[in-house]
């Protein structure tokens, strides 16, 4: 697995600089031009993901005869040939990535409610759910598959992104067929395969990850999106579709239970403030309105999201103004009336009690707080604070901002990678690619611009 | 194409039914028992290569294993676009999965590529003892149907190999136009090993 990894990478360096090398030689001048003449031409006109596609794939294809015409390829292999075509794809791709890439309204509306329906959906999901055979669970090895197919957001090239798909393909069913062999077992088939695949997509829940299949769908070379990739591929898209269509019967469950479980994941995933779901909620333990008030300072204290939201709160220069409707914050114990320490104690239990509920919801041990309660309540609070001011939404729009905007080649990978950063520290340093993309392409972008 | 010395076919095959019929067996049985290129897939058993020599000519089938669970029905169709083949895989011991059958082939007959060559295998026909869908009826259903149907045992591999030599056989040759998704016909030799490489990425 490691070795073929390797190679893999070691393969695709070569292949571009290949690529490179010869597009530098004076009889690919004609070649060069017209690459340049192509990227100019597309980004004058509006994006238009079918025409912009259909442009490329033409120009691919046109490209691939001129080289296997021209004498600078005279007695080459099949496979030289082949990797000139890869680098010209690379190239090509890498020069139009942030014109292409995430930019159809349509396609960022998936991604948003892909990236929003796994996020609920991993947080009670289970593999019997999906049929999942016993002796195919394997957490640790579907974490590494996770790892790989998130990894999609750290490169440009839509065969380095088909890649990671095939590499996380790969670790499941290298541990399905361990697993097979150890139990005697025929080597699974896709009835074992395709149940893993949708698990670890839901759990891996890659930002833009709509965006990405179409991306590859498009603009990967139709002439290689063939045999086994095409394959593979096709059972991501597949696994997408399943993941955006997910109802009560798509897992087993009966309707009540599926509401209920995607309430409460609703509610740890955005720290739920006022919106329907909580009043629902609300309505059901028949509490009053001053409940209603305090639900809005209860959210998942976990340390990472204490941590981020902390920190959140320090880079908001309004920081300070979100405490100020929390009436006892700044209280001296002498100031409380009778009345107000009742009406602190209530607030406190509710407190204990979301608080308890949530951390269960989560699925992470209820801590007793070592400090007094009140120090307690007021760091909840201020989290409660900031995620009651709608911030849930917007992680998942600043990534596709980032992307948009930002086009400096490697910022761009970075920024994607972050907010899955806590999950998955290893992608960032693994985008081992990404910078030999950017030094390099700069320096043919020198030879095109001559 | 079906004339001169390299015939190369490839063909796309797609594998439907129930899960527990036995397709992923079914096309086990057929990729060891051959003798010609056998592709080592990398995703275990839901992906084959194997190429067939039939007559004059060769045919290189991609077949493509699909999940057979109720739940992921509606999503077959990404799987079997394009296809040129289609086996439609029931177990002689389950009534239900060959009504499932049934309804695979009404689907294929309505949404599928018009020139689909579809063969409907009873499998497990070792299991007589246990058998619930006869074998007449299922020939009747055939024949009604314009499939082709032979009962199967991916254990002692009776009529696995005969299934898929009867859809090389059957496939239509000299195809006029490329059908970019489904069925390629290529005629240089060194395509073997452009798509080995493909596959490796």
């Amino acid at each position: 697995m490691e070795n073929s990894e390797a190679s893999v990478s070691s393969t695709a360096t070569r292949t571009w600089h290949d690529f490179l090398e010869r597009m530098r030689q004076p009889s690919a001048t004609e070649f060069v031009k017209q690459i340049k003449n192509f990227i100019v031409s597309l980004s004058n006109n509006a994006p238009d993901p079918e025409r912009d596609t259909a442009s490329v794939q033409e120009f691919f294809s046109n490209m691939e005869a001129s080289f296997r015409a021209h004498p600078l390829w005279a007695g080459r292999t099949e496979e030289e040939l082949d990797s000139t075509g890869e680098g010209l794809e690379k190239y090509i791709m890498t020069k139009l990535f942030t014109r292409v890439f995430a930019t159809h309204p349509d396609d960022i509306k998936t991604d948003n409610e892909f990236n929003r329906k796994s996020a609920l959906i991993q947080q009670f999901i289970h593999p019997d759910h999906l049929e999942i055979q016993p002796i195919y669970r394997n957490e640790t090895s579907w974490l590494q598959a996770q790892e790989e197919l998130l990894k999609i957001n750290t490169y440009k090239s839509p065969r380095d992104k088909l890649a990671c798909i095939l590499s996380c393909c790969k670790v499941i069913s290298n541990s399905m067929f361990n697993a097979s062999v150890s139990s005697n077992e025929n080597p699974p088939g896709a009835d074992d395969f395709f149940p893993v695949l949708i698990y670890v997509t839901i759990k891996a829940n890659p930002p833009q990850f709509h965006s990405n299949l179409m991306y590859i769908q498009r603009y990967r070379n139709k002439s290689r999106l063939v045999g086994e990739a095409a394959y593979v591929f096709t059972n991501m898209l597949s696994a997408e579709s399943f993941i955006l269509n997910i109802d009560a019967k798509a897992l087993s469950m009966n309707e009540t239970e599926f509401v209920k479980n995607m309430e409460s994941a609703q509610i740890v995933v955005s720290g739920l403030s006022g919106d329907y779901n909580g009043e629902h909620l609300q309505s059901q333990s028949g509490q009053s309105q001053s409940v209603s008030e305090s639900k809005l300072k209860e959210v998942p204290s976990v340390s990472d999201l204490e941590n981020k939201g902390a920190s959140m709160l320090v880079m908001d220069e309004e920081g300070s103004e979100k405490f100020e409707n929390f009436r006892y914050l700044y209280s001296k114990a002498g100031d409380l009336t009778v009345g107000e320490v009742e009406d602190l104690l209530n607030g406190y239990k509710q407190l204990v009690f979301k608080y308890a509920c949530l951390a269960k919801g989560m699925g992470v041990p209820v801590v007793q707080p070592d400090a007094p309660g009140t120090q307690t309540s007021g760091e909840t609070r201020d989290d409660g604070k900031k995620e009651g001011s709608g911030v849930a939404e917007p992680p998942p729009e600043i990534v596709i901002g980032g992307e948009m905007v930002d086009a400096p080649e490697n910022d761009v990978q970075v920024e994607a990678v972050r907010v899955e950063g806590d999950r998955n520290d290893g992608v960032g340093a693994s985008a081992h690619e990404s910078p030999v993309t950017g030094e390099v392409a700069s320096q043919t972008e020198e030879n095109v611009e001559k | 194409m079906a004339t001169i010395g390299h015939n190369n076919l490839n063909a796309k095959l797609v594998l439907l039914g129930d899960m527990g019929a036995g397709k992923s067996s079914l096309v086990l049985r057929f990729v060891k028992g051959q003798f010609l290129e056998f592709q080592e897939s990398t995703i275990g058993a839901a992906f084959f290569s194997q190429t067939l020599a039939v007559n004059d000519a060769t045919v290189k089938f991609e077949i493509w294993d699909t999940a057979g669970q109720e739940r992921y029905h509606s999503l077959a169709p990404m799987y079997y676009r394009g296809a040129a083949a289609a086996i439609i895989v029931y177990d002689i011991t389950s009534a239900d999965s060959f009504t499932r059958a049934k309804k695979w082939v009404q689907e294929l007959q309505k949404q599928g590529n018009a020139n689909m060559v579809m063969a409907l295998a009873g499998n497990k026909a070792d299991l007589e003892e246990k058998r619930k869908v006869t074998a007449e009826e299922a020939r009747v259903y055939a024949e009604e149907n314009g499939l082709f149907f032979m009962e199967t045992s991916a254990k002692t591999a009776a009529n696995v190999n005969d299934v898929f030599h009867e859809i090389a056989k059957r496939l239509p040759r000299a195809q006029p136009t490329q059908n970019p998704a489904g069925m390629v016909l290529v005629d240089r030799p060194a395509d073997g090993a452009r798509a080995a490489s493909c596959c490796m990425i």
